[in-house]
């Protein structure tokens, strides 16, 4: 860590970052079951493939939101044991 | 109706009042009638084996494992809420994601709880019909498993997530080859077989099998009931820790369940596993011998609740996940293997049967549908990859949404959320074996309800024994 003097900046700023992510990552998982639920509404067979598609792709998006939760937390962690934090 | 129908229905009537006037005056004895009795005392299938077995006086190999349902998963229900507690808002999106091996330094995460199960190429199913689970467990965010097999390039590509069977074969434990997985799950055993041996005949290994195999011309692919190496408890530790450090990737175990499923686990708890893979007696294979299908193991329920308490007991829940597989086919028996504690699930059979779907017609009605998948089977050049994948992530795409609603029913906002509170039994036997409510009465007379049991001498508190 001492040959890092930039290190509480940097975690600061990967904080910051992930939450920006974690947050975008949550409203496009929203706006794809959104699109799942507006794409089912024609009863129609190809759109409902892509609908359900989208809804593949929400999940996976949600999978990325806990990811940077659990990043995020790691880092608070990190910068409660870090000297000049 | 026209006269060739009224002479086709005269003929059929002649033939069947004359069938049923032998059938009444007949003695058994000289009576096809006697095959109902038969079929119902010994039932279809195992007349069928008995058939098989006399034919050729070797054990018989029957696909896709047990047809019993040992697992009573219908004497589950969730509890859904409405005022006490209220639903899950419909614009508030479920949580389906699952981190796996939280320990490791390099855990697994999954956008679902279902995964696919451990099918091997060559040993069970063949290239094409590996590589389209490879492709939807990716669409889906999902991982797929090797099964016990060496490791095969294109599944590798196709795989987002990985999951490698460190085997009993061994062909998939050098550091060249499992360095490239992003878990390893050390295979002793199976819900279908056990821990027995396996073994594929050389004539029926073709060149692409040996080569993923590394097997010689003329040589067997055997599955030994040990793995190579591990001959005590502390060979096994020494085995997980080396994997951890190595790989940095989650380090699992898979056994068959079984009635000793505890001191198994403790070994796997010593050996600090990152995840532990409890495959019930329902679990499917490529084949397996009708015995070891159907009496032995451990039902997959019972597995799943016994892992999930031991390892609470030994505060171990979440720092070792916990998978269960064996039979299960509904989404509804996914979750209830998650709400008794499971982490994440593996599918087998219902993954194949999805991955059919309408294909299934190719096949029938003179071959059966796992022609057009299993490694040797007659058809299996007529699968449609494309159309496979396509129906394999429709699946898992549906499974997970009937789970997502029943989360909101259940007020919850992430399918890890849902807990064995939100069970209860059909079964006061099942209940107190599982720890949950039982349903026929209020939470509050939970106690009363069982004590009244006692008075009346249903739940013996010491085994008594008749007097001689």
């Amino acid at each position: 860590m001492e040959h890092l003097p930039n290190m509480p900046e940097t975690l600061a700023s990967f904080h910051s970052d992930l939450n920006r992510i974690q947050t975008m990552a949550g409203t496009l998982a929203q706006l794809e079951r959104q699109h799942y639920n507006d794409l089912n509404k024609y009863e129609d067979q190809k759109l409902a493939s892509i609908a359900v598609a989208e809804q593949g792709s929400a999940r996976q998006l949600g999978e990325i939101k806990q990811l940077c939760i659990a990043m995020a937390q790691k880092i608070e962690e990190i910068q409660q044991t870090t000297p000049g934090k | 109706m026209g006269l060739f129908a009224r002479l086709i229905r005269g003929v059929v009537n002649e033939v069947a009042d004359d069938a049923v006037r032998t059938m009444s005056r007949d003695q058994y004895i000289e009576n096809i009638y006697e095959m109902v009795p038969t079929l119902k005392k010994v039932n279809p299938i195992n007349l069928a084996e008995i058939a098989l077995r006399s034919a050729k006086g070797t054990p018989i190999s029957r696909p896709l494992g047990s047809y019993l349902q040992f697992s009573p998963w219908e004497k589950l229900l969730f509890s859904p809420v409405h005022l006490f507690r209220f639903p899950t808002p419909e614009d508030v999106g479920i949580n389906t994601s699952v981190k796996i091996g939280r320990r490791a330094k390099k855990p697994l995460n999954i956008a679902i709880p279902v995964m696919i199960a451990g099918m091997s190429f060559g040993g069970a199913l063949s290239k094409s019909a590996k590589i389209a689970l490879a492709r939807a467990a990716t669409m889906a965010g999902t991982a797929t498993n090797t099964g016990e097999a060496g490791l095969m390039e294109e599944e590798r590509q196709e795989a987002r997530v990985l999951i490698g069977q460190y085997n009993r074969g061994g062909w998939l434990n050098s550091r060249d080859k499992y360095q490239s997985l992003d878990a390893i799950e050390i295979q002793l055993g199976q819900g279908a077989q056990g821990s027995t041996p396996q073994r594929t005949a050389f004539k029926n290994i073709g060149e692409e099998y040996r080569e993923v195999y590394q097997l010689a011309d003329g040589e067997d692919a055997v599955i030994h009931s040990r793995l190579s190496g591990v001959n005590t408890k502390e060979d096994f530790i020494k085995l997980v820790k080396e994997l951890r450090e190595e790989t940095g990737v989650p380090v699992g175990l898979k056994i068959g369940a079984t009635h000793h499923l505890e001191k198994e686990l403790q070994v796997a708890l010593d050996a600090e596993c990152d995840f532990i893979t409890v495959d019930g007696a329902e679990g499917g294979t490529h084949g397996g011998a009708p015995t070891l299908e159907d009496d032995v193991g451990l039902p997959t329920i019972f597995a799943v609740s016994r892992a999930s308490q031991f390892l609470a007991q030994k505060g171990a829940t979440g720092d070792i996940s916990l998978i269960a597989a064996g039979g299960l086919v509904t989404p509804g028996h996914m979750l209830k293997a998650m709400a008794l504690g499971a982490d994440a699930v593996y599918i087998g059979t219902a993954a194949i049967m999805a991955m059919l779907g309408d294909q299934i017609t190719k096949a029938t009605p003179f071959e059966p549908p796992t022609a057009l998948v299993v490694y040797a089977g007659k058809m299996s050049d007529r699968l449609d990859v494309d159309k496979s994948v396509q129906n394999l992530f429709n699946f898992l795409n549906a499974i997970t949404h009937e789970m997502e609603m029943v989360a909101i029913t259940l007020g919850k906002v992430s399918l890890t959320d849902i807990s064995s509170d939100d069970l209860v039994a059909l079964d006061p036997f099942l209940a107190r074996a599982l720890n949950i409510d039982l349903g026929f009465v209020s939470p509050q007379n939970q106690g009363v309800f069982y004590n009244n049991f006692a008075d009346i001498n249903m739940i013996r508190t010491q085994p008594q024994h008749p007097a001689h």
